[in-house]
């Protein structure tokens, strides 16, 4: 246990215990082509037209605009077709032994919304214990939602970004450990995935909304705990994640110190039908933060959508919504809402072209309408995988 | 926004008239090894490929293998078998590979080599054309 919760304060320990067991992968083992180099890119191009100018915008961009991912500052202005926010290229090499018991997984990404800079995103390690245990431990993504695994590859999503009011938070990542739970109950599928660790995330992209798009913040979710649970039966699925941690923040890295750490819990819950070309799908979720009386908020964020698979075609359309509650009645909080409708024509058996197009609306008080505004997006993209 | 709606509705159109999928009419049958006397319910060969379930009823792991994406019985066998075109099993697949919860079946090349490679491994699961299925591996029947 020491163990763990030393190599989950210290990266860089856990990064080097993965280069060990990938050293002592078995040679002959991963001699034979064991190893698969896949990849996925998205060329996205969107075109912002508001109708309500925000008159005091502390973030630096020009608004009206219109954010599709929180969790990467993803944003798309008001000047003119823009290409950055969401077009990215990624590849992921996984490495394993004859007996695939034990592989090491790696992904790289180059996102346009960051110049191209070429960012680590994944790098883990798995060990098949039993049919139905594994263990990993490494860099990987957080597990809040139904998406959050495959929220960068647009070639597996339905929309040409996810709905923003419920994906995209100010971590979407960790570095720790995590026990994967999969029994084979006859028609009955159960998953559930125990994982521990801690992250940091510098200039993290969520706050640029708050605090301008050239802020240099610092968030720290140390302690994370969490459990996910899945049950599947024919084409319903239902799912409950539970993670608790403590958050600490310095909101300008020149000038502020950094905050005491206060807890954080997130609860997410989903149900999601696949049915003769149907598809459907509602989620909840609820992060507490726990900053002592008055001062306590809460995010409240959901997402329905449905879609239908013709053919080639698949068109889906979503509503999602986002509202923040503090325990200080007098305090104004933001809310928003996003419609949209989208259309998938599947080009190739690995690429696809879609067309979107989404209404945000900005329910916020009076005096925060300044931060976002009433926009619409006219998004186009192009996504394939390899 | 009179253009808007303009664009839904020819889309709607476009999609109506173009998104006729191909048939292809390919009679093929699922294969396992000979060795392989357990219980094997067609649903479970669908969530293997689909990459939901991972194991045997006895709890070995399944092996599968598929066949070139422009081959005519893997495109009935996604259409008939798994209700779903080829493309939207890349979809599936992309959301395996890329969550890091599944690897994908092995795809070889023809019907022989998916036979052969049922007939070596105990564990396997295929599925080739009608014609092509002889007394080496065990059918399942639909």
């Amino acid at each position: 246990m020491v163990n763990t919760l030393l190599l989950m304060s210290f990266p860089p320990l856990l990064s080097l215990l993965i280069l060990i067991g990938a050293t002592f992968l078995p040679l002959p083992a991963i001699a034979q082509q064991n190893y698969e180099l896949s990849g996925f890119a998205s060329a996205t191009l969107g075109k912002v037209t508001g109708k309500t100018k925000p008159t005091d915008n502390p973030s630096g961009y020009a608004c009206p605009c219109f954010w599709s991912d929180y969790g990467q500052g993803s944003v798309y202005e008001s000047s003119g077709l823009q290409f950055k926010p969401q077009s990215k290229v990624a590849a992921q090499l996984r490495v394993f032994t004859n007996d695939q018991k034990f592989y090491l997984t790696g992904q790289v990404i180059s996102r346009a919304v960051n110049n191209g800079k070429v960012n680590l995103e994944w790098l883990y390690m798995s060990a098949e214990l039993n049919s139905s245990l594994t263990v990993q431990a490494g860099k990987q993504r957080l597990p809040l939602l139904q998406f959050s695994d495959v929220q960068d590859v647009g070639y597996s999503l339905p929309w040409t970004h996810l709905p923003p009011q419920l994906y995209g938070w100010e971590t979407v990542n960790y570095q720790g450990a995590n026990l994967r739970w999969r029994p084979e109950l006859a028609e009955v599928q159960v998953a559930t995935n125990w994982f521990l660790g801690n992250n940091r995330t510098n200039d993290t992209p969520y706050f640029r909304a708050n605090f301008g798009k050239n802020s240099i913040t610092d968030t720290r979710w140390g302690q994370i705990r969490g459990l996910e649970a899945k049950i599947s039966y024919g084409g319903v699925s239902a799912r409950l994640m539970a993670l608790n941690t403590r958050a600490q923040y310095e909101y300008d890295r020149n000038s502020s110190t950094l905050t005491n750490p206060l807890p954080i819990r997130v609860r997410t819950m989903g149900i999601s039908v696949d049915k003769n070309n149907w598809f459907s799908g509602v989620e909840y979720l609820n992060m507490a933060h726990i900053n002592g009386g008055d001062k306590n908020t809460t995010d409240h964020a959901f997402l329905i959508h449905t879609g239908y698979r013709y053919g080639k075609f698949t068109p889906v359309i979503s509503y999602s919504s986002y509202r923040q509650k503090s325990a200080n009645p007098s305090e104004p909080a933001e809310s928003s809402n996003t419609a949209a409708v989208a259309l998938r024509y599947d080009y190739s058996n690995t690429s696809s072209f879609k067309f979107q197009l989404d209404r945000w609306r900005d329910t916020s008080p009076e005096d925060l309408k300044s931060f976002h505004g009433n926009s619409r997006l006219l998004s186009f993209s192009y996504e394939f995988i390899f | 926004m009179n253009w808007i709606k303009a664009l839904l509705a020819l889309s709607l159109a476009f999609i109506l008239v173009a998104a006729n999928p191909m048939r292809a009419s390919e009679k093929f049958v699922v294969i396992v090894n000979k060795e392989n006397n357990q219980v094997v319910e067609l649903a479970l060969v669908s969530r293997i490929y689909m990459g939901t379930s991972r194991s045997w009823p006895d709890g070995t792991g399944a092996i599968a293998y598929d066949l070139p994406e422009e081959d005519d019985v893997r495109i009935a066998f996604s259409r008939d078998f798994l209700n779903r075109t080829v493309a939207n099993m890349r979809i599936v697949w992309s959301q395996n590979i890329f969550s890091g919860r599944a690897i994908p079946p092995k795809k070889l090349n023809s019907d022989l080599e998916v036979k052969n490679s049922v007939v070596a491994h105990k564990n396997a699961v295929g599925y080739i054309r009608a014609s092509q299925v002889d007394d080496s591996v065990r059918v399942i029947e639909r």
